[in-house]
C-alpha cells in the first residue's frame, strides 16, 4: 500500500505543469474520453437508476479516469500519478470501517449496499455559521437529543469577543477551541458525551487552526472525525496535506471531503458522476481517509437537489457502495431554507436517492445552500433522521418513483427557492423548542409524505 | 495585565500603516531620535560596559521607544500600541522566569544581576540542522551528558527519507515530530529524561508544523519551552501570533525570541541595543514569556562576536537585569566553526560579556554562524558551560580586559573565519567520542585561557 510519504513524494516528483494546463489539457480531455469510452449516460427520466451493471461500469470508468488524470498539487504544481494497479490495491486493502465515538456511543461506521434495509449511519447537524454561543449550544444539544444520531456536525462561530474570525488568524484558533468546548458541553447536557463530532473543525478554514484546536486538552479524541478537503476538481494543497500528515501521525480519523461540481470543469451529469466516484477513490488513496463526506452540487444553483445532481448522487453512490469499501457520508445542499415545505421535499428526495443507492451514511440536508447564518434548526435534523430511516425500507425503483413525484413539487422553484427562517425566528432561543408554526408545517409535510406512501416516524 | 486577546484587539484596531511607512516614517526616525535624546553611546574601547547610568538610560529609552513606536503586525498592517505604564507595571510585577523540566531536572529560571556570582542557566546545544537522525541523537545525547546543563536545544532535521524538508509542507510535520521524538530518546539514553527542551520546534519554520508536533503523542510537555520570534525589526505576523496563541492557551512556556540586526533598521550599536532592550520588554509584556532568548547579529558578518556586538550584549544585559526580573538567555553566533581555536576565543568572549553583565542564562555559542549542516558538537557545548562557570568568578571590569585580549586574537579574522569541521569529521558517530585532534586542540585552548587567569574546569 502507498503510505502518505509515498503520496507526498509524488507531489514532489510528478510531472510539472500549470494549474490551467492541468484543467484544460489533462483533466477535461481525460474525463471526456473516459465518459465516452465507458458509455456513461444520464437518464433524465430516472433520477434513481437501478442497474447494477451500470454502477460497476461507472466504477471501472472512475478507476481508469483517476489513473489517466492523477491529482494536482497546487503547491508543487505537480501531478501525483497513480497506476490502476495502485488504485485497485487501495480498494482491495480498504476495510470499509471507521471506529467512531466513545462509551455508549462507540460504534463502527460501516458499509451498505444499494437496496440495503440496514439503516444508514445517521450523521446529524451542520457546520453552518452560528451568531451566538447560546444558539450553538441549543443546536448541538438538539442534535444530541435525537436518539438515532450516530454522529454530529457542530456549528461554526464567526466572531469572538466582537473580533471577527479571520481565516489563519489567532482569533480563529481561539474561536475553534471555543466551538469545540461548546460542542462537547452541549453533548454532555444531552447525555451523549461519547457522541463523535465528525466535521472537525467547523470554525477552522486553515490547517494551522485545525491542528491547534485538535490538541487533546481541548476535548477532541481520535475517535472524532476531521474533514480534509480536496479542491474541485481533482486537486489538493499543502494545507490539506498538512492536516492529513498531522492526523495520521497520532491515529485520528481522517475524513476526506469532496464536492464535485456539476456544470463546472466536470461538465454534465454523466462526467460529473465519473468525477464523483473518482473522488471516493482519491479519499482512500490520497487522504488515507477512514471515512468520507461528499456533496455533489450544481454550479449554477449551489445545491444538490436538482434532478441531474440527484442522478449523479445515485449513480456514483451505487458505483462506490458496490465497489469501494469506504464509509461515505452523503450530504445534500438544499435550495430552500428552514420552515419551508420546499426544504422538506428536497431533503426527502435527496435522502431517498442516497439511502436506496447504498449510502453508508446520510447527513442532515443543509438548508438554504448552507450560506444563511443561523439558518438551521434541530427540526431539519430530526426530519433527516426520520427520512433516512424510512428510506432504508424502500428499494431503488420505489425511491425513483417517489423522487419523481417530489421533483414535481419543487423542481421549478429551485431558482427562486425561499431562504426560510433563521433559528431564532422559528425556535425559542431560550428553551430550544420549535415555534408552533414550524411544528404545524412539519406535521403537514409528514402527513403529505405519508399519503405518498412514505411512513415517517415521529 | 494585558491578555492575548487584548493584544489581538490592538492588532485589529490599531493605527493602519504600510510596512514601508512603518519602517521609514516611524521605526527609523524614532530610533535615531531616542538614541540621541537618551545619550546612548557606543564605547568601542570597552566592549564590556560597567556603566550603570548608561544601562538605566537605555532601559528608560526602550520604554519611550516602545511607547512611541509600537509593534507592527504584518497580518493586519496595523500598529499594536503599548502604553508606558503598561510596560513599567509589567516590569515591576514580574517575579522571575518559568519552571522547566521534570523530575530531578525541574528548575525555576531565576534572574541574575551584573557581577553576580550565581552560575547562569546553562542552555546547551543548538538548532543547527542535522543530516541524519543518528547524528542528531549523538549530539543531543552529548548535551544531556553535560552535568551542568539546565536545558537543551535540539537539532533540526533537514531531510526525511531522503526528501528535503520544505517549510509549510507535510514533510515539515513529519520532520518536526521525528526530531522531538529522537531528542527525547537521546535524553533518556543520557539519563536525563526530565531535561527541558527550550528551542521548540527547531525543525518547524511554520506555525502549522510547530503546533502539530506539539501534540503530546510526540513527547513534549508543558514544562518545555517554545520559541516565539519577533520579526526584525519591531514586527510580528500571524505565524508568530498563531504560535503564541496556541502556546498560551495550552499553558506552555513561551520563549520570546529576537535577533536584532546590527547595521539594519536599528543602525549602529546604540540603536540596536535600544531595539534589543525593547524586545526584552515586549517579550515580557506582549508575549507573556517565561524567558527571553536574544542576541545581536551583525548585518555584514552574520555573527555576534564583533566588538560592537559584544558591547550590545553587555549593555543590554546590564540594562535588563538591573531593571527587570525577566530572565534572558544570551545567544551568540560565532564566525568560526567547530574544531578551530577561533571559535573558542569567540565563545569565551560572549560568555564573559553576558555572564558578567547579568544575563540569567547563556546558550552554547553557535559555531560557523549556525549555517553548516552537522556543524556543531557536544565539545563546544561543554566548553561554553565551563566558560560560563569560569565567568562567574570574574567581575565586569576584569571581563572587559579579558574580552579585549580575546578580540585581539580573532577580531581581524572575522571576515575570513574558518568554517571548521562537521560532527562526523571530529567526532566518532558510533562511540560519540571526540577525535584525538579535537581533544588536543581543546586542551590547548583551555591552557591558553587558564594562562589569562580564567578558572576553567575540566
Amino acid at each position: 500500500m502507498l503510505n502518505f510519504l509515498d503520496i507526498y513524494e509524488r507531489a514532489l516528483q510528478g510531472p510539472i505543469m500549470t494549474e490551467q494546463d492541468f484543467d484544460l489539457k489533462v483533466f477535461m480531455p481525460a474525463l471526456k474520453q473516459v465518459t465516452k469510452q465507458y458509455g456513461i449516460q444520464y437518464d433524465k427520466e430516472n433520477p434513481v437508476p437501478s442497474n447494477d451493471a451500470d454502477a460497476d461500469n461507472l466504477f471501472r470508468a472512475a478507476v481508469d479516469f483517476l489513473s489517466r488524470c492523477g491529482i494536482y498539487c497546487q503547491n508543487t504544481n505537480r501531478v501525483m500519478q497513480f497506476t490502476q494497479a495502485e488504485i485497485l490495491q487501495a480498494v482491495n486493502e480498504a476495510t470499509g470501517r471507521c471506529f467512531a465515538g466513545e462509551g455508549d456511543d462507540a460504534r463502527v461506521f460501516g458499509m451498505r449496499k444499494p437496496d440495503d434495509p440496514k439503516v444508514p449511519w445517521l450523521h446529524v447537524g451542520s457546520g453552518i455559521v452560528c451568531t451566538t454561543e447560546e444558539m450553538f449550544t441549543n443546536l448541538v444539544e438538539g442534535y444530541g437529543s435525537i436518539a438515532e444520531a450516530s454522529s454530529i456536525s457542530i456549528c461554526a462561530l464567526d466572531t469572538l469577543r466582537g473580533i471577527p474570525v479571520m481565516a489563519g488568524s489567532p482569533a480563529e484558533i481561539y474561536a475553534a477551541i471555543r466551538g469545540i468546548k461548546i460542542g462537547r458541553e452541549a453533548l454532555r447536557r444531552a447525555g451523549r458525551p461519547g457522541l463523535p463530532i465528525m466535521n472537525l473543525i467547523s470554525t477552522s478554514a486553515s490547517a494551522v487552526t485545525t491542528i491547534a484546536a485538535s490538541a487533546a486538552q481541548f476535548g477532541l479524541r481520535p475517535t472524532d472525525g476531521w474533514l480534509v478537503g480536496a479542491i474541485s476538481e481533482m486537486k489538493i494543497d499543502f494545507g490539506a496535506m498538512n492536516k492529513i500528515a498531522y492526523l495520521l501521525n497520532w491515529g485520528a480519523n481522517v475524513g476526506a471531503e469532496t464536492s464535485p461540481i456539476l456544470g463546472g470543469y466536470a461538465g454534465g451529469p454523466a462526467s460529473t458522476a465519473v468525477v464523483s466516484t473518482a473522488y471516493i477513490l482519491m479519499g482512500l488513496l490520497v487522504h488515507k481517509g477512514k471515512y468520507q463526506l461528499t456533496f455533489p452540487i450544481h454550479f449554477r444553483y449551489g445545491c444538490s437537489s436538482p434532478r441531474d445532481v440527484l442522478w449523479v448522487v445515485a449513480a456514483s453512490c451505487q458505483a462506490a457502495s458496490r465497489n469501494i469499501p469506504m464509509p461515505v457520508i452523503w450530504l445534500g445542499y438544499m435550495a430552500a431554507g428552514p420552515c419551508t415545505k420546499m426544504y422538506f421535499y428536497e431533503a426527502a428526495a435527496y435522502l431517498l436517492t442516497a439511502t436506496t443507492s447504498g449510502a453508508p451514511s446520510v447527513q442532515t440536508p443543509h438548508p438554504a445552500k448552507a450560506v444563511k447564518i443561523d439558518g438551521i434548526t434541530p427540526m431539519e435534523a430530526r426530519f433527516g433522521v426520520a427520512m433516512g430511516t424510512a428510506a432504508a425500507k424502500l428499494n431503488r425503483q420505489q425511491a425513483n418513483e417517489l423522487v419523481r413525484q417530489l421533483l414535481a413539487k419543487y423542481e421549478s422553484q429551485i431558482e427562486t427557492a425561499p431562504t426560510g427562517s433563521r433559528y431564532q425566528e422559528c425556535f425559542n432561543a431560550t428553551t430550544g423548542k420549535p415555534g408552533d408554526e414550524y411544528v404545524r408545517l412539519y406535521d403537514e409535510v409528514t402527513n403529505e409524505l405519508a399519503q405518498m406512501g412514505l411512513e415517517i416516524g415521529d | 495585565m494585558l491578555t492575548f486577546l487584548d493584544v489581538m484587539e490592538r492588532a485589529t484596531a490599531g493605527p493602519i500603516s504600510t510596512e514601508e511607512d512603518f519602517n521609514l516614517k516611524v521605526l527609523v526616525p524614532n530610533v535615531r531620535k531616542i538614541v540621541k535624546q537618551f545619550d546612548i553611546r557606543y564605547d568601542a574601547a570597552n566592549p564590556v560596559t560597567t556603566d550603570d547610568a548608561l544601562a538605566r538610560r537605555l532601559f528608560d529609552a526602550a520604554v519611550e521607544f516602545i511607547a512611541q513606536t509600537g509593534l507592527y503586525c504584518t497580518g493586519t498592517n496595523r500598529i499594536i500600541r503599548v502604553e508606558r505604564d503598561e510596560i513599567l507595571r509589567a516590569a515591576q510585577e514580574i517575579s522571575g522566569g518559568g519552571t522547566f523540566g521534570e523530575g530531578k531536572d525541574r528548575r525555576t529560571f531565576q534572574p541574575r544581576r551584573p557581577d553576580d556570582a550565581t552560575p547562569p542557566w546553562c542552555h546547551v546545544g543548538t538548532g543547527i540542522v542535522a543530516s541524519s537522525e543518528e547524528i542528531a541523537m549523538a549530539q543531543v545525547e552529548g548535551y544531556g551528558s553535560i552535568r551542568q546543563a539546565s536545558s537543551v536545544s535540539i537539532p533540526a532535521f533537514g531531510r526525511v527519507r531522503g526528501m528535503p524538508v520544505l517549510g509549510g509542507s507535510p514533510l515539515e510535520i513529519y520532520a518536526s515530530a521525528a526530531s522531538v521524538q529522537a531528542a527525547r530518546k537521546a535524553l533518556w539514553k543520557a539519563g536525563r529524561p526530565g531535561l527541558p527542551i527550550l528551542n521548540l520546534i527547531s525543525s518547524a519554520t511554520t506555525a502549522t508544523a510547530m503546533i502539530a508536533a506539539t501534540h503530546p503523542a510526540f513527547g513534549l510537555r508543558a514544562s518545555d519551552g517554545w520559541l516565539i520570534d519577533f520579526i526584525a525589526e519591531m514586527k510580528v505576523n500571524y505565524e508568530t501570533l498563531n504560535r503564541l496563541a496556541f502556546i498560551l492557551i495550552t499553558g506552555g512556556n513561551v520563549g520570546s525570541t529576537c535577533l536584532p540586526i546590527l547595521g539594519g533598521y536599528g543602525g549602529g550599536a546604540p540603536g540596536t541595543a535600544l531595539i534589543m532592550t525593547a524586545y526584552h520588554l515586549l517579550g515580557m509584556l506582549l508575549f507573556q514569556g517565561s524567558y527571553q532568548l536574544t542576541g545581536p547579529v551583525h548585518f555584514k558578518h552574520s555573527c555576534s562576536t564583533t566588538r560592537d556586538g559584544l558591547w550590545i550584549f553587555s549593555v543590554v544585559g546590564r540594562a535588563t537585569s538591573l531593571r527587570t526580573r525577566y530572565p534572558a538567555i544570551a545567544l551568540g553566533y560565532g564566525a568560526a566553526g567547530p574544531c578551530t581555536k577561533m571559535y573558542f576565543y569567540e565563545a569565551a568572549a560572549v560568555n564573559l560579556c553576558a555572564v558578567s553583565s547579568g544575563f540569567a542564562g547563556v546558550q552554547t555559542v553557535h559555531p560557523a554562524k549556525a549555517i553548516i549542516t552537522d556543524g556543531v558538537t557536544p565539545l563546544e557545548a561543554e566548553f561554553n558551560v565551563a566558560m560560563a562557570y569560569a565567568a562567574t568568578k570574574v567581575q565586569a571590569t576584569r571581563a572587559n580586559e579579558l574580552v579585549n585580549q580575546l578580540l585581539a586574537k580573532y577580531e581581524t579574522e572575522i571576515e575570513r573565519a574558518p568554517e571548521g569541521k562537521r560532527y562526523q569529521e571530529c567526532f566518532d558517530v558510533a562511540t560519540r567520542k571526540p577525535s584525538e585532534e579535537y581533544v588536543r586542540l581543546y586542551e590547548q585552548v583551555k591552557e591558553e585561557l587558564r594562562g589569562m587567569r580564567l578558572e576553567i574546569g575540566d
